[in-house]
C-alpha cells in the first residue's frame, strides 16, 4: 500500500484513480488541521508519463474547491484531471503544497 | 470489590501478583530495574499508592515518585524525605519508612520501627498526635512480632489491609482496626509465588473501573444531516457524542487510570472515487491510511485509532488520551472536572464530508474502548457502530 509523504508541512498521498481514453484521472489526499487554511490555490500537480509532462486540465478552483473527509481527522482531497492524447503510462506524479513538495513513483504501482 | 493487580518487591527483585486470579503469572521474579524506569533498583522499602495515579518509593531517606500513566519517575526524584513529607522531620520517619499503605480514605499509614504515623494525603500532612506506638493502633497484634515493626503493608480493598513481617502476615478489618481472628498466617499459604522468606515492599495497583450504565458510547446520534457552510459548500455527516464515568470507589479503583479510546474504519467514496483518508501514526511518523471494513474471514478487524494529524492549537490529536497535548481546551474531548483525575469523560464526533456539487458515499465503523491505563489497557466496555450517510454535497 502507498504511504503519505511529507510535501514540507502537509502528509500528502496522491493516487491514480483512472485511465481514460486520452486522460488521467487523480486525487490527492492531504492531512488537515481543519478544513481552513488550506484553499484550492495550494496544492498543484505535476505527472510525468514516459517522459512527457502532461497538461493538467481540471484541478482545483474556486468553481471546484477542495472536498474534505472527516472523522476526527481531517483530508483535503484534490482532484485532478490530465489530458494524455497519446495514452502514455503515468510514471511519477510531483506534489506540492505550499513551499513543500514530493515526487512519488506510480509508474511500478500501474505496470503491476 | 479487591485490587486486581500487587506488586512485591525484595532485594533487586519484584513480583508481580493478580489477585483477581490468585496467581503470580510466569516469568516472576523479575529484576526492578528492567520494568521501573527510573526507579530505585534494590532496597526499596516502602511503597505507597499515592493516587492519583502516582505512586511512591522509599529507599533509606529518600523517596521517588512513580507516575502510572508515563510509566516513569519525574525528574528531580529521588527526593530526602526530610522536607517534602511534612510533619515528618524530628520523627525518625525522615530517615527512612519500613512500610506505608493507603487506607484509601485519604489518609496513609507509615511504619518505623515500633511505630507508625498516620498521614493526610488531602492536607499533604501528618495527623497531629503521631506518630504512636504499633500497639496503640492495632491491640490485636499484642505478643506478635509485629508489634516491632512492619516490612510491608497493602490495603487488598474489600475493607482489608495486610501486614506482612518475615515469613508471615495479618490481616486487618479497617472499618474496625482489628486483627481478624486467626492471623498471623504463613506468607506461603494464602500468597502463592510470592517471596515467602520476606518481603522488603508492597504495592496494591490502581485500576480503573466503569459501570455498564456509565458507558454511554455512542449517545446522542443525530442520524446524517446535510448543513450548508459559509462558503457555497455544505456537510453531511452524522453527530454523536461519547459519555463514560469512571469509578473511583472502592479502593484502589481509580478514575485517573481510566481512558476512552476511539477506532475507526470504513470508506469515503466522492464523485464514484474511493478516496485516501490519512490517520495519525501512533509510533510518530507517516500518517496511516484508513482501513476499508473488512471482508469475512480477514486477518484483522482493520480498526486503528482516530485521531488529527498535525492538529492545530487547542485541538487533542485523539480521543480520550489524558496526557494529549491541547489537554481540556478541547471541547470534543474532555474528563471533567479536570483531565488529570476526572471521572466524567465526554467526546463528540462528527464524521462528515464537506464540499461542493459532488456525489458522496461515507460507510464507517466506529469502536469506542473504555480501557484499564495501569493494567495494559485492559478493554472495560466497548461498543461498535457504524455511520452509513450519503447524497450530493
Amino acid at each position: 500500500m502507498a504511504e503519505y509523504v511529507a510535501a514540507g508541512n502537509y502528509w500528502v498521498l496522491p493516487t491514480i484513480d483512472a485511465l481514460l481514453d486520452g486522460e488521467v484521472r487523480m486525487h490527492v489526499s492531504v492531512c488537515v488541521g481543519s478544513i481552513t487554511g488550506l484553499g484550492e490555490q495550494d496544492v498543484e500537480v505535476t505527472m510525468e508519463a514516459q517522459g512527457q509532462v502532461l497538461e493538467k486540465v481540471a484541478g482545483p478552483s474556486e468553481a471546484d474547491p477542495l472536498t474534505f473527509v472527516m472523522t476526527k481527522a481531517i483530508s483535503a482531497i484534490a482532484f485532478f484531471t490530465f489530458a494524455n492524447p497519446n495514452d502514455l503510462t503515468p510514471s511519477s506524479v510531483t506534489v506540492r503544497i505550499r513551499d513543500g513538495s514530493a515526487t512519488f513513483d506510480v509508474g511500478a504501482a500501474l505496470e503491476g | 470489590m479487591t485490587a486486581k493487580r500487587l506488586y512485591f518487591f525484595q532485594g533487586t527483585s519484584y513480583i508481580r501478583f493478580d489477585s483477581d486470579v490468585n496467581m503470580v503469572p510466569a516469568g516472576y521474579p523479575q529484576p526492578i530495574a528492567s520494568s521501573w524506569p527510573g526507579l530505585f533498583h534494590a532496597n526499596i522499602s516502602a511503597a505507597l499508592n499515592g493516587g492519583p495515579g502516582r505512586a511512591y518509593f522509599f529507599s533509606e531517606n529518600l523517596f521517588s515518585r512513580f507516575d502510572l500513566l508515563t510509566d516513569t519517575v519525574p525528574s528531580g526524584y529521588p527526593k530526602p524525605i526530610a522536607g517534602n513529607w511534612p510533619g515528618m522531620e524530628g520523627t525518625g520517619f525522615e530517615n527512612g519508612i519500613d512500610a506505608a499503605v493507603n487506607r484509601g480514605d485519604r489518609k496513609a499509614y507509615f511504619f518505623r520501627g515500633s511505630e507508625f504515623l498516620r498521614y493526610d494525603l488531602e492536607k499533604d500532612a501528618v495527623d497531629s498526635g503521631y506518630p504512636k506506638p504499633i500497639l496503640d493502633g492495632w491491640a490485636g497484634l499484642k505478643g506478635t512480632e509485629f508489634l516491632d515493626g512492619i516490612d510491608a503493608a497493602i490495603n487488598y480493598g474489600n475493607d482489608k489491609m495486610y501486614f506482612f513481617k518475615g515469613d508471615r502476615y495479618v490481616r486487618i478489618d479497617l472499618p474496625s482496626d482489628r486483627v481478624d481472628d486467626g492471623f498471623p498466617k504463613p506468607i506461603a499459604d494464602v500468597w502463592p509465588g510470592v517471596f515467602t522468606d520476606g518481603i522488603d515492599a508492597a504495592l496494591e495497583w490502581p485500576y480503573a473501573e466503569v459501570d455498564s450504565d456509565e458507558f454511554s458510547v455512542p449517545n446522542s446520534r443525530g442520524g446524517c444531516t446535510n448543513i450548508p457552510g459559509t462558503k457555497p459548500w455544505s456537510r453531511s455527516g452524522e453527530r454523536f457524542s461519547m459519555n463514560v464515568r469512571f469509578a473511583d470507589e472502592p479502593y484502589p479503583a481509580s478514575s485517573a487510570v481510566g481512558e476512552y479510546r476511539q477506532y475507526v474504519r470504513g470508506t469515503f467514496t466522492v464523485g464514484g472515487v474511493k478516496v485516501n483518508h490519512g490517520l495519525p501514526n501512533p509510533g510518530g511518523g507517516a500518517p496511516r491510511t484508513m482501513l476499508p471494513t473488512p471482508t469475512q474471514g480477514a486477518a484483522t478487524d482493520h480498526f486503528q485509532e482516530d485521531g488529527l494529524v498535525n492538529p492545530p492549537s487547542g485541538s487533542n490529536v485523539w480521543y480520550g488520551h489524558r496526557l494529549d497535548v491541547a489537554g481540556n481546551v478541547d471541547v470534543t474531548d474532555r474528563y471533567a472536572p479536570d483531565r488529570e483525575t476526572g471521572s466524567a469523560y465526554h467526546g463528540s464526533d462528527f464524521p462528515s464530508v464537506i464540499g461542493v456539487r459532488r456525489t458522496f458515499v461515507m460507510q464507517l465503523d466506529f469502536r469506542g474502548d473504555a480501557v484499564d491505563r495501569a493494567r495494559g489497557d485492559v478493554v472495560l466496555n466497548t461498543n461498535q457502530w457504524s455511520v452509513d450517510c450519503s447524497g450530493t454535497l
